[in-house]
């Protein structure tokens, strides 16, 4: 993140297109985030649509911080709104204000599905932490400031997922 | 953040992350296209409900307020807000207002401000009429420069002045609050800088000895025509000013003309650079910059008025004019500015523009101690509310600029606070009063120090003028002058500034030499990294090449710098890994191939170290002088141990909440487990980076408590052997942030004479570097140093490093890690460049 993006995000304000520059930086990576839930494409992409439609709506919302985290942040929440709305996506967030109901739902995916293959092994929360780091190419910092924990914390968590994963990896045909 | 940032962030398996990696589902160039264009028509769709909406609501809001004011017969903006509440602009729609101070002070004649139902904003400003090209402005940034249209009626004396004055302070509005039926803007430093009234309810009386001497020294024969967009632009050059506003010596210093080509430049020619990153100045005609210029500097895009000067003015002016195209490079040294051209030759030279501000030419101690003279007879505004809430800096001593950065602060709840080496503060706005810390500095910083005791003793009153802050002795002579944070230059350390005519780049002139500061160079490939110590001249000393290291965006995991400096413990290839400095060696002092290790800490005559069991965390302590590894404590999440091997403290994290434990380690018997209630931290929620006191006896650590059911964050130190603790200061906390727990990283220096914490999240008043010193706690505010958005809502995410001395403070901070250098002997803060990588330390080689 640089105050470019920050910059971005008030052009944006006067003009949508403004946001392009942005957009072709992070759609690709909220678009990984998303297809990791999502078993439909044309569903990924109505979804990442809904997700930047509601970032431009929220423009005058961004109140400082990585843009990066307050754009996963939307995405986030976008995502439990499409949940509550067809009851087969997931999300994993600790902030009260997130539908507890939304779950990683590795039933609602075809569980064989390469997309899950490693994280179906993983509890929701460990699966969204991995989410965010592996499809969202986010630091341990972003990913600490969209999910309150500390930078620290985040580490830790990601270390033993990845130990995790090597013992399943090791111990099953994973 | 972009990949780049990322590449070294990788956990010791990188082939399971690649492995997984490749599971992701990567769009097709088709796919984006649709998505973008969905989003615009989705969004295009959305607008005329939108549009239609806020009509609505601004007719709706029109008819309510018509209601109201019928109603009642209350001002307008009674109705807008809560106090203190930041508001949308557009809610100022349909009000009326007239100025009541500017910078502090009274402007003395009508100047207004209007918002028109139908958008934008215009005015009056003493001398020219504005208007707001802007019709549907959504921030302040309409108030900028370039969205304004002036009229350009060329005035004299304090009309200039004040219109001068007006639009630069309204150019640099960040934000603006409606309280006590006054409409208060302030600049991004949370400065109030423009207060506006009720119209109808001021009375002006012009100042009868305003000279202009804030930003232009007016000479009778040139008087400052304003500048417009509108007016020309000097054909863009290729030339460029190199990172010259990025310096804090050039925040904000005003200079004047001394040598052009070598000669006098016979007649008054002014350069300004102001905090906003523009820089203006006066010859016959005024001139500046129409944006601001963070990274360069381009003279050759400079606006100039454009009245006609009359004979040797003229020349004089088109050969500074021409010259001033020309520059390519600058150099600061012996407080002077010199500009050079492309061939290296000085064309131009400036000196600090001190001698304008000197008491014969401008103040008047007219208004002092007297009641605010524009005031209504209800208002309750005394000179000492002006000061209230303002931050100052010393630009003149007894007539000659201070050698070391001296500050001044005005609290909102009265009396004042500041620092030179010591820290002093009143309750009462009594500069005789002042109490001090004691403690010892250089012997020149002492030496100014004394001084500015001395004279700030003998101080009777002060008066607020042209955005400076006065202070009088008992026989109304000026001994004190300060500005805006960041105006002048103290006394960088020469080395900083090399003799050499070449070209001078902030990278240079911010360079200084830090002995033993312990740099890691990232590798090409993930987990790589060299390692280098500085040496006294400046240049790096290759230590090692190091593999596999737990390697974040910016930060390698766990460099530990034992106590001597002559060893660094780090974790790598799942192993802990020790480095003799002098010897440039390294070798594994950890032998557990099955698990991993990680966040070794030097402890007793060994380390601690995680080590990430099956069953989880163990904390071990490994010897290094033989015997075998002891396991301390398991399901530990992280530790800090105290440096005289005593005590440790333990964090758990278990059913989403984190455990404190403190414990004390007794080599003879078993570990011991204090109770944090008797400390008075039974509401401890979570405790972050708790670090130790030279001898071990003070820990501090930032912490959130839970008070009467709201989370409330604090700087604590504990005192073990008193086992009490007590609040070095309160910072702002928000739900759902868990700063300052990531970013404070409170530290004690090596004397333990002070202590050191950095805050840069929440709100901008906790924003800085934060020191206590004998018992009193001081802010060094570092917004300045940022642009926009860069440094004051972003992350701080460092340790504060201290030299083993105690005479630096190094911390990486802001969105591109940025290094900020204190020199703690006057607590000088600036940018530090010249060195790629990133602090991990300090070592003795």
């Amino acid at each position: 993140m640089s105050d470019d993006e920050v910059n971005m995000l008030k052009m944006a304000q006067k003009s949508p297109k403004a946001l392009e520059p942005l957009y072709i930086r992070y759609a690709p990576r909220i678009y990984a985030y998303c297809a990791r839930r999502l078993p439909d494409s044309q569903e990924v992409e109505d979804v990442c649509s809904q997700i930047f439609v509601r970032v431009l709506k929220s423009l005058n919302t961004y109140r400082g911080g990585l843009v990066s985290a307050w754009l996963f942040k939307i995405a986030q929440r976008t995502l439990v709104d499409h949940y509550r709305q067809h009851q087969k996506v997931v999300s994993i967030q600790e902030n009260d204000h997130v539908d507890e109901r939304a779950q990683w739902s590795f039933d609602a995916i075809d569980a064989d599905s390469e997309r899950l293959r490693f994280f179906q092994h993983l509890t929701p929360k460990q699966a969204e932490l991995l989410s965010l780091y592996i499809d969202g190419e986010l630091t341990s910092v972003e990913i600490a400031e969209i999910t309150g924990k500390s930078s620290g914390a985040v580490r830790v968590e990601l270390h033993r997922i990845f130990k995790h994963l090597r013992q399943q990896l090791q111990e099953t045909s994973l | 953040m972009n990949n780049n940032h990322r590449e070294n962030e990788f956990f010791e398996d990188a082939e399971l992350v690649r492995a997984v990696a490749s599971t992701r589902q990567k769009p097709s160039r088709e796919s984006l296209d649709r998505i973008w264009k969905k989003t615009l028509a989705q969004t295009d769709q959305k607008r005329p409900t939108r549009y239609y909406l806020t009509a609505l609501a601004a007719v709706l809001a029109l008819v309510l307020w018509g209601a109201v004011v019928a109603a009642y017969q209350q001002p307008v903006n009674s109705l807008l807000t809560q106090p203190s509440s930041t508001l949308a602009i557009q809610q100022l729609r349909g009000t009326s207002w007239e100025l009541a101070l500017l910078n502090g002070t009274p402007p003395g004649r009508p100047i207004t401000l209007d918002f028109p139902l139908e958008g934008g904003f215009k005015g009056y400003a003493a001398c020219n009429s504005y208007t707001s090209t802007a019709l549907s402005s959504l921030s302040f940034e309409i108030f900028k420069f370039a969205h304004t249209s002036w009229t350009l009626v060329g005035c004299l004396g304090d009309r200039a002045q004040l219109d001068i004055l007006y639009r630069q302070a309204l150019s640099e509005i960040a934000e603006y609050e409606i309280k006590d039926n006054q409409l208060i803007m302030r600049d991004t430093t949370g400065m109030e800088r423009l207060v506006f009234r009720q119209p109808g309810t001021l009375t002006h009386i012009p100042p009868t000895n305003l000279t202009p001497e804030f930003l232009f020294s007016v000479t009778d024969n040139s008087v400052p025509m304003l500048m417009s967009p509108t007016l020309s632009i000097s054909e863009l050059t290729a030339e460029v000013f190199p990172l010259a506003t990025q310096n804090i010596i050039m925040r904000s210093s005003i200079w004047k003309l001394v040598s052009m080509d070598g000669s006098p430049p016979g007649m008054e020619i002014t350069l300004s650079f102001s905090m906003d990153g523009n820089f203006t100045g006066t010859a016959c005609n005024a001139y500046g910059s129409l944006e601001p210029m963070w990274e360069k500097i381009y003279f050759s895009r400079a606006a100039w008025t454009q009245m006609e000067c009359s004979g040797r003015e003229g020349e004089i002016e088109a050969a500074y004019r021409q010259i001033l195209n020309e520059i390519a490079s600058y150099e600061i040294r012996d407080r002077r500015l010199i500009l050079r051209d492309a061939t290296g030759a000085e064309r131009l030279i400036f000196e600090v523009a001190s001698s304008s501000l000197t008491p014969t030419v401008t103040f008047t101690p007219t208004k002092t101690h007297t009641p605010n003279p524009t005031a209504t007879a209800s208002s309750t505004y005394t000179p000492e509310d002006w000061l209230r809430g303002t931050a100052w800096e010393l630009i003149l001593l007894d007539d000659a600029a201070p050698e070391m950065m001296i500050r001044i602060d005005f609290p909102p709840g009265g009396g004042f606070v500041g620092q030179a080496c010591n820290f002093y503060s009143s309750s009462e706005l009594d500069f005789s009063q002042a109490i001090w810390t004691t403690r010892s500095c250089s012997p020149q910083v002492d030496q100014v120090e004394e001084r500015y005791r001395e004279t700030l003793s003998e101080i009777v009153r002060h008066e607020l003028r042209g955005g400076l802050l006065i202070l009088y002795d008992i026989n109304d002579v000026q001994r004190l002058v300060y500005g805006q944070p960041g105006t002048i230059n103290h006394a960088i350390p020469t080395a900083s500034v090399p003799d050499s005519p070449t070209a001078v780049s902030t990278i240079e002139a911010s360079y200084i030499p830090l002995p033993g500061l312990l740099i890691r160079q990232p590798g090409e490939f993930p987990g790589v990294a060299n390692l280098y110590a500085m040496k006294e001249d400046g240049e790096l000393q290759h230590l090692t090449f190091v593999d596999g290291l737990i390697a974040f965006a910016y930060k390698a995991a766990g460099f530990e710098v034992s106590p001597d400096g002559r060893y660094v413990l780090y974790p790598a290839d799942e192993e802990i890994w020790m480095l003799d400095v002098e010897k440039q060696t390294t070798m594994p002092v950890t032998d557990t191939p099955a698990v991993g290790d990680d966040f070794p800490e030097w402890w007793r005559d060994g380390f601690l170290h995680l080590v990430y069991e099956e069953s989880g965390p163990v904390l071990i302590f490994n010897p290094l002088q033989g015997g075998e590894p002891l396991i301390i404590a398991s399901g530990v999440d992280s530790y800090s141990a105290s440096p005289d091997g005593i005590a440790y403290t333990i964090h758990r994290y278990e059913d989403e909440k984190w455990q404190v434990e403190l414990w004390l380690y007794q080599p003879d018997s078993d570990p011991r487990q204090l109770d944090l209630a008797t400390y008075g931290l039974e509401n401890l929620q979570r405790i972050g980076d708790l670090s130790w006191s030279p001898d071990g006896e003070l820990g501090i650590a930032s912490v959130i408590e839970n008070l009467n059911g709201e989370p409330e964050a604090a700087i604590i130190v504990l005192d073990i052997d008193a086992a009490t603790a007590r609040i070095v200061k309160r910072l702002s906390y928000r739900e759902g942030n868990h700063a300052p727990l990531a970013h404070s990283a409170p530290r004690f220096d090596p004397q333990n004479e002070w202590l050191v914490f950095y805050y840069t999240y929440g709100e901008a008043e906790d924003n800085g570097v934060w020191v206590e010193l004998d018992g009193m706690v001081a802010r060094f505010n570092t917004n300045h140093l940022w642009q926009e958005g860069q440094g004051l809502w972003t992350w701080g995410y460092t340790e504060p490093y201290i030299s083993s001395d105690g005479e630096w403070i190094i911390l990486e901070t802001g969105v591109n890690y940025d290094k900020l250098l204190v020199r703690t002997d006057d607590w000088y803060i600036s940018k530090w460049n010249g060195v790629e990588g990133f602090v991990e330390g300090w070592v003795n080689p």
